[in-house]
């Protein structure tokens, strides 16, 4: 997250998006996209992850802090986890973060859940770009960012 | 200018006038929910044109001050509301009300000694490989640290600057100077405000202070009441200089015409303040602390601990709030997005990585495990009875052993606040007791 | 205080106590006794039935006991438990920190304790010299302590107030049998103002309540051994855990916020946030928080950094509240123990709603089971994902 690819808040912005892909399905999924050459913002710095069940929320909160503009996290469809129940158990913590995170005032579409599967990569690029669409109307995080007091 | 009597209703005024010359900070003890809760800087607000009844004049009219509190009460959307946005503003005007409050919630120590301070900035450049032009690291003082303007604190108790006098032990040691500390002492002037009713909290004359006492202080100012036929609505401060800086404070204020020598039924009203709150607080004292270490010498292996810490949550709220707690720990802060504030980069090329951060010193507290926890694992207070049995040994044994002095100034917030109601004062009394019935004597035989 | 006669429950309580404790049932029983200050309770642990006289249950026992239950090395423990202390036992034995057969769960039915945060508001610069819950029978007895000029006034205690005006004249009803829902227990407190003259007012009950307990689901405990009642009847708890809440969370607070827009609602957060000092007294005092090491401890990897940084606090709060999601019980211990007087409540109680609204579910009434983030529906809400 330490390279600034274009300065912050102006047209050609590009948000950074912090992406935990699950290493069975969306990993492979967006292994398949760039295969097949399917375009997709270059805003996503990825962090293969054994499964969408093992994402702990503090790595979600974590990444907001560190100054990630968004945090996407993607994992097997229902009933195909690798695990047997990794994302089900996964989509509960999801689903009351989630709630939390906007309940204290951070934009929800700031974090963001999807199912992408190996065959899907057309789908991975088109979840990349619909998230980083969104993280891109809301501009550059502010909120819960840690700037530290160096200079 | 040896003492000075000021109008509650140019509190105010007074307050702005120093504003001018010093940063002036102000009680804010206000436990409501919202309400701050510490020292804070006061705001001057632009004086009412003459001739229209100004704020503090128009308030005087309903400053019954029961009614008063209990506006205030209303004000704060307490009583049933269970609100979000319950900013308790504390306006200026009001300021005499909430200086009768006995004790902010948290102490004066946190403008000498904050919670949170960097003592070191660093820098690294080119640590991940620039072009060379920057290389090594760089060490600064984090702007800001160091205060600029001198300072002037109105309304602490006597208690929390009988504190200070504890912490300069510590930190303007002659051997070991805290500069941080020094710094910030030497620029403060401090008038303090004597207990006229101290709080049922209240034990400091157990450890050697007074509602009216003078340690750390260099003005003390006693709250008059109205009178009738003195014509203030609201009564007087009555100023005396104890040192040096405070009476040039008072001679600058006197210069200003804000105020007038005492008169002696005056004096004769702050010695029957005296002797009331006196009386007042001997009631219900716990056991005096100034020779409890003898006794608790000899008791460290005593079963006492074993039934005293049980209550005990471990929580950090005691020493925290302690106006003489001064343990720290030291921590790098490394800034999380360093590189986006960071230095310029070569056009068109990406930018130079720098890693920044700044070293805090944070307040920590005796009664958390990891306080002492060794990097082997082995943590020599590895339960709360060591942990509580410390607090107590500190404060009344080793640190007069040490300093001199007993590390507590009987202002009863770990009191107030424990959340269990673990007494500091039934602690000492119990402790006392022990010596008294020669356990201690036969322990440490 | 110390003058009040002790009430009819705390009577048969510390008898009930001495005969566990003398016939050998229990090794250590942990009650309440009375604090030293005002309104004020303390944790008692009673080992021998001498030290069961100590022991008292009325509105001022707000700490949640069952916090001592896992630092205990007793081999029986019985608990003096509220509603709320009883449901975080039965999550202890949920998550397996404790087995069913050590516990003895001495069930208090409880109405609802004390805020002392917002006596402290009332107090302003009062002194509080004693204060004591007290029966009132007659008319105009209702504080005039609260009849202040809303000078302003946000009408934050209309509520209270209006019901206040009501029933105090509709007074009158005699016996030991009166209860709070009667609206007839006010808090009596008497003290000295800052000018040293005396003061006495009287509050209704519900305007020092903790807030908590305004929405309490269920305030007898939901599995006792026994249940000691308000005019100190014993009952035989038949060990079975009570079938659910006894009524409907309602979420009101939660909502309220729900309704504001997000700019507000990080206002509203950051300015809670503001008044933390990191002191961790909510870890301490909440049952939930048993990890050995709590991740604000850790060093490697140091996950929040120990300095007023607002964005780290900001980041325990919410960490703390989701490692509690689906396990608070909504005692309201945390709140409490909090010096700095900051609003937990408005994490946890989002948590408990989405729990309560997604799920259907609500911690503390089974002893057997999955706790919320351990087991899951194929036909959870799916709707919020890509």
């Amino acid at each position: 997250m330490r390279e600034e690819l274009s300065p912050r808040g102006t047209e050609a912005w590009q948000p950074k998006i912090v992406a935990f892909l699950c290493h069975w399905c969306s990993y492979a999924g967006a292994d398949l996209a760039g295969i097949s050459r399917f375009q997709y913002p270059p805003s996503i710095r990825v962090i293969r992850v054994p499964c969408s069940g093992a994402v702990n929320p503090f790595y979600i909160v974590k990444a907001l802090q560190c100054g990630a503009d968004g945090v996407l996290v993607s994992g097997c469809h229902p009933g195909d986890c690798h695990y047997l129940a990794g994302n089900y158990l996964a989509r509960r913590k999801f689903a009351l973060l989630k709630g939390l995170l906007e309940h204290v005032g951070i934009e929800p579409d700031r974090v963001q859940f999807s199912w992408v599967s190996a065959a899907e990569g057309q789908k991975f690029a088109d979840v990349v770009k619909m998230v980083t669409d969104r993280v891109r109307s809301l501009g550059p995080a502010e909120k819960l960012v840690k700037r530290g007091r160096g200079r | 200018m040896a003492a000075l009597k000021i109008t509650k209703m140019a509190l105010n005024s007074v307050l702005a006038l120093m504003s001018e010359r010093w940063d002036v900070f102000v009680p804010s003890p206000s436990p409501a929910p919202g309400g701050p809760s510490g020292f804070r800087l006061f705001e001057p607000r632009p004086m009412p044109a003459p001739g229209k009844p100004g704020p503090s004049e128009r308030d005087s009219s309903v400053n019954r001050q029961t009614c008063d509190e209990d506006t205030l009460w209303n004000g704060t959307g307490q009583g049933g509301q269970k609100g979000r946005d319950r900013e308790n503003h504390l306006p200026e005007e009001r300021l005499p009300q909430f200086l009768r409050r006995v004790l902010t919630v948290k102490p004066l120590k946190e403008l000498f000694f904050p919670r949170s301070e960097p003592i070191l900035g660093y820098c690294v450049d080119g640590a991940f490989g620039g072009n060379g032009d920057g290389t090594g690291v760089s060490v600064f003082m984090p702007e800001g640290v160091l205060p600029g303007k001198p300072r002037v604190v109105f309304g602490a108790r006597p208690c929390d600057a009988a504190s200070l006098t504890v912490l300069d032990r510590v930190f303007a040691d002659e051997a070991y100077p805290d500069d941080f500390y020094i710094s910030r002492r030497k620029n403060t002037i401090i008038v303090g405000l004597g207990c006229n009713v101290p709080a049922p909290t209240c034990f400091c004359p157990a450890t050697g202070g007074d509602p009216f006492g003078t340690a750390g202080l260099d003005v003390l100012a006693y709250d008059l009441p109205a009178l009738d036929g003195d014509g203030s609505s609201q009564g007087h401060y009555l100023m005396k200089a104890v040192t040096r800086e405070g009476e040039a404070l008072l001679g600058f204020l006197s210069e200003a015409h804000l105020g007038e020598g005492p008169s002696e039924s005056d004096e004769r009203a702050c010695m029957a303040l005296e002797e009331r709150a006196r009386k007042a607080i001997a009631a219900g004292l716990p056991a005096d602390t100034q020779s409890l270490g003898r006794v608790l010498g000899g008791i460290f292996n005593h079963p006492y601990w074993a039934t005293l810490h049980e209550k005990c949550l471990g929580c950090a709220a005691c020493t925290y709030l302690c106006p003489t707690c001064h343990c720290f720990d030291i921590s790098e802060e490394p800034d999380p997005g360093a590189s986006r504030s960071g230095g310029e980069s070569p056009k068109g090329g990406p930018e130079r990585p720098r890693l920044t951060g700044v070293r805090v010193r944070n307040w920590d507290s005796c009664m958390f495990p990891i306080f002492t926890l060794h990097t082997s694992g082995h943590n020599p207070r590895p339960t709360g009875l060591e942990r509580v049995r410390q607090r107590v040994m500190h404060k009344f044994y080793y640190f007069p052993e040490n300093f001199g002095a007993v590390a507590c100034v009987g202002c009863g917030r770990c009191v107030k606040y424990c959340p269990v109601n673990l007494d500091i004062r039934e602690v000492i009394s119990h402790i006392a007791a022990l010596g008294g019935t020669g356990v201690a004597e036969s322990i440490s035989a | 205080m110390s003058a009040q006669s002790p009430s009819a429950l705390t009577k048969t309580l510390r008898e009930f106590c001495a005969g566990l404790l003398d016939e050998g049932r229990v090794d250590v029983v942990v009650g309440f006794g009375r604090g030293t200050l005002p309104l004020r309770s303390t944790p008692v642990f009673a080992r021998n039935p001498d030290d069961a006289s100590r022991l008292i249950f009325d509105a001022t026992c707000e700490n949640n006991l069952s916090v001592f239950v896992p630092k205990l090395k007793d081999k029986r423990i019985a608990v003096v438990a509220k509603g709320c202390d009883s449901r975080w036992l039965n999550q202890y034995i949920l998550e397996r920190q404790t087995e069913g057969e050590r516990l003895y769960v001495i069930g208090v039915r409880c109405q609802g304790v004390i805020d002392r945060k917002k006596l402290d508001a009332y107090l302003g610069s009062r002194r509080l010299l004693e204060g004591r819950l007290e029966e009132i029978r007659g008319q105009g007895e209702c504080g005039e302590g609260l009849e202040g000029e809303g000078a302003g006034g946000t009408g934050g205690v209309e509520g209270a107030g209006g019901v206040k005006g009501a029933e105090g004249v509709e007074g009158a009803r005699p016996g030991p049998g009166v209860s709070v829902s009667d609206g007839h227990i006010k808090w009596h407190l008497e003290g000295n103002d800052a000018e040293g003259r005396p003061w006495a007012a009287s509050l209704d009950f519900e305007d020092l309540l903790s807030d908590s307990c305004k929405v309490c689901v269920k305030k007898g405990p939901v599995y006792a051994d026994v249940v000691i009642g308000e005019n100190g009847e014993t009952v035989k708890g038949n060990g079975e855990t009570a079938k659910g809440p006894e009524r409907e969370p309602s979420f009101d607070d939660v909502k309220e916020v729900e309704g504001a827009s997000i700019e507000e609602r990080w206002k509203a957060f950051r300015s809670e946030v503001s008044k933390c000092i990191r002191c961790y007294a909510c870890r301490q005092a909440c049952p939930g928080c048993y990890c050995k090491e709590c991740f604000v401890d850790r060093s490697a990897p140091r996950w929040i950094g120990g300095s007023d940084d607002e964005t780290d606090t900001m980041v325990f709060h919410l960490m703390r509240a989701m490692h509690l999601a689906g396990r608070c019980v909504d005692c309201g211990a945390c709140v409490r123990a909090c010096p700095m007087g900051v609003d937990l409540g408005l994490l946890n109680r989002k948590l408990q709603k989405d729990g309560w609204v997604l799920f259907h579910h609500i911690a503390g009434f089974e002893r057997e089971g999955k706790p919320l983030f351990g087991t899951f529906l194929p036909d959870d809400p799916n709707d919020f994902i890509l």
